[in-house]
């Protein structure tokens, strides 16, 4: 057998381009990093034809430096293969994804995966419910099938049973493009036909539904997002942390989807999260991140009236009550989850939901 | 919580039309997802604070719930729209569902044949306030439509006296007593410009429809002969994805209130979003031998087998069994499901051959499946073999881009004749390059071919193990296609080496690769 490339030897993933530069600190430190983790992070905002986007390349860039830091994802930062698009170009082309692909194949040959993360952001389109097109740069009319099947990809990963886990994220439309053949990977060849991988698969809209991206203050920071690729990276960031400070695949599955609901429908749109798992032997509660944080915010709530206020949490325990005078506040920390506000004369009552992002939070009663 | 914690009886229900496809998830006070199920979900909770999300047809309802004592909590389900025009669904109106009863009863074009089974179309508008703005010229919502007999053959046109219609409240309905078999709805496409200004284009499209008969030793049914029922609704045209199909005793017609059609449009919806969910009265009915519709035992069964789920087996394999004496043995339909079902178990593929499409595009792509290692199982030449590389897949139904229909071909042939050598060309690709007539033209047609240029994309990236049965597997397509594919271009190379702005897969290192895998 001949010797297959080491992580040293391997090809450099193409520039981080557009994004900043992030370092996994173990590596320096010399602590361990996930070494059986890989990735492959694909943004396309420009298109020959088609609209521009705004959001793709910089949730891009987001996720690949969730993915490098050390207390993100901690890969290697040469395993995560990240191929954003430029102005001007018709790159990346299938090509340049499946050598990436090709990439991290040999190298999961050489020695034992654990887990593959691919993301694509982008135009797309529904050819069926299970098949969705990631468009390429150069997708256009006359270039109609210029788009690759998202399905065939997860199958050839899934099939190829060299990783333990996959994760496969899709943010682009699911409008129905009818008569259309998006295309399988070039990467061929035998199958090893285990398929024990297991797949997570999350894509941002139902079959037939477009997925949204817009301006969203993200801290203080005005961006534009996809509003799935947000809800994912919020979701990784710690907001899908459970009372125990991990990430399930529950409470992340439960996390993207109500969060991406949320941000649609505050633009007025609808937008409906579809997940699938694959093969799933570990059971729903797998952990698939830890934080080793409990979640939770500083709460300011600021009366707008008086009243006899009573605040209850999660199990009904009462957090704080007493007589508040309008033009008040109450700074209080509170753990992730809902929590009820009530002025007992008044009976007026509200619902807070505490997701765990959220560092500070005003509300104002 | 402790052990003194109180808990609490929530016992959460959707009421109202398709709550049965109602999705209720309960989350805890700490976001965390307790409970899913449809329609209704009982459970005993400690005291706390919940949310409840309900989702159905793309609505979301939430709500919050404080539990401190025994609760029953109903949600009513959103307005559901649909293209049948039943009763409790939001966008039915008596002006179409009182048609759509009259004329489901009283055949609206005379025939022949008495002792037959009958095909009922019903088109219309979500409502008159839709037509008006759609449609203000009040064109026939019959236009481009045909229905084609087994040999595509024009039997009628959605025109004239053969419909009736009312164009102020914009509905359409055709009814014809028709001989057991397969039929083909043809629809000629339509160019419009949209609100926005926009040119659009409605392309072509063919659906089949069979009309069923049981057999004659099936007993206490209420009619051996059988109605295949069409509902479409209209935008700017057809809008073909949400058609429903119902089969019903022919003599019955269409029932507006029955029960039995809210959960086959359900069933439908969800499969259309590969959702394969059979609620638990479905499966009950299967279980007491209820066939008064064999739609909701096609639907449930094509559901169920594409599901990994393998609860029902026993139930699936009966009625497996039990469908061909309800819709007849020879039926694509039946024949499509019996390769599915062999699928889904494992066993060997039945031997048979289909040469006509099923009804159901989840059967065409179950068969196109199974050609990859049994390639009889599609007859050489015939139309379903024509149709697997122009399947539409926007829909649970069987449609494709159709040839053109006899008369227009017809009509080509005599005022563009071509020479000899176009005449043979137009015969060998005819299926491919319609209606083009010199070696130039049929070139250019060659290369707009998704087929083809796709094809070709992958003979030019593939370099290794390049074989029929690979690339039948990527464009999803049996391999005797793909063989004929390749034989068309390799017959035309010489004639597309000279077409201007050919795409760089037209060279001589690709068509020498087609040869070899010829």
């Amino acid at each position: 057998m001949s010797p297959k490339p080491l992580v040293s030897e391997a090809p450099l993933p193409p520039t981080t381009g557009p994004c900043e530069e992030v370092t996994n600190e173990n590596l320096i430190k010399g602590l361990p990093v996930n070494e059986q983790d890989y990735a492959i992070i694909v943004g396309i905002s420009h298109y020959t034809s088609l609209a521009q986007l705004n959001a793709p390349v910089t949730d891009a860039c987001r996720l690949r430096n969730w993915l490098i830091k050390a207390d993100g994802g901690n890969l290697h930062p040469q395993h995560v293969f990240f191929i954003p698009s430029a102005p001007g170009s018709n790159i990346p082309d299938q090509l340049a994804i499946d050598k990436a692909l090709s990439d991290i194949l040999q190298l999961a040959e050489a020695k034992p995966a654990r887990r593959l993360y691919f993301y694509f952001s982008g135009h797309g389109f529904g050819a069926n419910w299970e098949v969705n097109g990631m468009c390429l740069p150069i997708w256009s009319p006359s270039f109609y099938n210029a788009a690759l099947s998202s399905k065939a990809y997860l199958d050839l990963l899934v099939e190829k049973d060299l990783f333990k886990e996959v994760y496969f994220f899709l943010d682009s439309c699911r409008d129905r493009k009818i008569n259309t053949k998006p295309l399988h990977s070039m990467l061929g060849g035998p199958r090893p036909g285990g398929a024990n991988t297991m797949a997570v698969v999350m894509y941002a809209s139902e079959y037939e539904n477009p997925a949204w991206e817009g301006m969203m203050n993200n801290n203080g920071n005005l961006q534009v997002h996809g509003y799935f690729s947000r809800a994912l990276l919020e979701a990784l960031n710690g907001g899908a942390v459970n009372n125990s400070g991990d990430i399930t695949i529950t409470s992340f599955l439960d996390y993207i989807r109500e969060k991406t609901e949320t941000y649609a429908k505050e633009k007025n749109h609808t937008q409906t999260v579809r997940s699938d798992i694959r093969n799933n032997s570990y059971g729903l509660d797998y952990v698939i991140h830890k934080t080793g944080r409990t979640p939770g915010t500083v709460l300011t709530i600021r009366f707008k009236t008086g009243g006899d206020i009573s605040l209850d949490g999660p199990d009904l325990s009462n957090i704080k009550s007493g007589v508040v005078q309008a033009g008040e506040s109450w700074l209080i920390p509170l753990g992730k989850g809902y929590h009820q506000i009530t002025d007992k004369i008044s009976k007026r009552s509200s619902f807070i939901t505490i997701d765990g992002t959220l560092k500070t939070m005003i509300y104002e009663f | 919580m402790n052990s003194n914690t109180p808990t609490f009886k929530l016992t959460v229900t959707a009421v109202g039309v398709m709550s049965d496809f109602a999705h209720i998830t309960v989350y805890n006070g700490f976001l965390e997802d307790i409970a899913r199920g449809y329609e209704q979900l009982d459970l005993t909770l400690p005291q706390g604070l919940y949310s409840i999300t309900l989702k159905l047809d793309g609505n979301i309802i939430k709500e919050h719930v404080r539990l401190t004592e025994d609760t029953r909590y109903e949600i009513p389900t959103p307005p559901v729209y649909s293209s049948l025009v039943a009763d409790r669904f939001e966008s039915s109106h008596e002006y179409y569902t009182h048609n759509a009863q009259h004329y489901s009863l009283e055949p609206t074009v005379q025939t022949s044949t008495i002792e037959g089974g009958a095909i009922f179309l019903f088109f219309r508008y979500t409502d008159l306030n839709k037509r008006k703005e759609l449609n203000t010229e009040q064109l026939s919502l019959g236009d481009g439509f045909s229905l084609l007999d087994a040999n595509r053959q024009i039997l009628y046109t959605l025109q004239g006296s053969n419909i009736r219609e009312d164009t102020e409240t914009g509905w359409m309905a055709f009814h014809a007593v028709l001989p057991v078999g397969t039929y083909y709805l043809h629809y000629s496409g339509y160019k419009f410009e949209s609100d926005d200004g926009r040119a659009n284009d409605l392309p072509a499209r063919e659906i089949p429809l069979q009309v069923f008969k049981s057999s004659d030793s099936l007993q206490g049914l209420p009619d051996k002969y059988w109605q295949t029922q069409v509902f479409l609704t209209f935008g700017y045209g057809p809008i073909f994805p949400s058609m429903s199909v119902f089969i019903a005793p022919r003599k019955s017609g269409f029932i507006n209130n029955d029960e039995g059609n809210y959960r086959i449009d359900g069933l439908r919806h969800k499969f259309h979003n590969g959702v394969y969910y059979l609620p638990e009265k479905v499966l009950l009915e299967f279980e007491q031998g209820q066939w008064i519709s064999p739609m909701k035992g096609l639907l449930a069964a094509y559901v169920y087998f594409s599901s990994p789920e393998t609860d029902n087996e026993l139930l699936f394999r009966n009625i497996a069994q039990d469908l061909p004496a309800l819709l007849g043995e020879d039926t694509p339909e039946v024949k499509a499901l019996q390769v599915m079902a062999a699928q889904y178990y494992k066993d060997p593929i039945p031997e048979l051959t289909l040469s006509q499409p099923c009804m159901f595009l989840a059967g065409v792509r179950s068969v196109i499946r199974a050609s990859i290692k049994h390639p009889d199982i599609i007859a050489e030449d015939s139309l379903l073999e024509d149709i697997t590389d122009k399947l539409y897949c926007d829909m649970v139904w069987t449609s494709y881009l159709p040839d053109p229909i006899p008369e227009v071909k017809e009509q080509m042939a005599d005022t563009a004749p071509g020479s000899s050598l176009t005449a043979s060309i137009f015969n060998v690709v005819e299926r491919i390059i319609g209606g083009e007539t010199t070696p130039e033209e049929i070139g250019e047609k060659l290369l707009q071919s998704q087929t083809v240029s796709t094809l070709l994309y992958y003979i030019e990236k593939l370099n290794d193990d390049l074989n029929v049965n690979d690339l039948a597997s990527r464009l999803q397509i049996p391999p005797n296609v793909v063989r004929k594919t390749i034989n068309h271009i390799l017959a035309f190379s010489d004639s597309i080496k000279d077409v201007k702005r050919k795409p760089d897969q037209f060279n001589i290192s690709n068509i020498n690769k087609l040869k070899s895998i010829q």
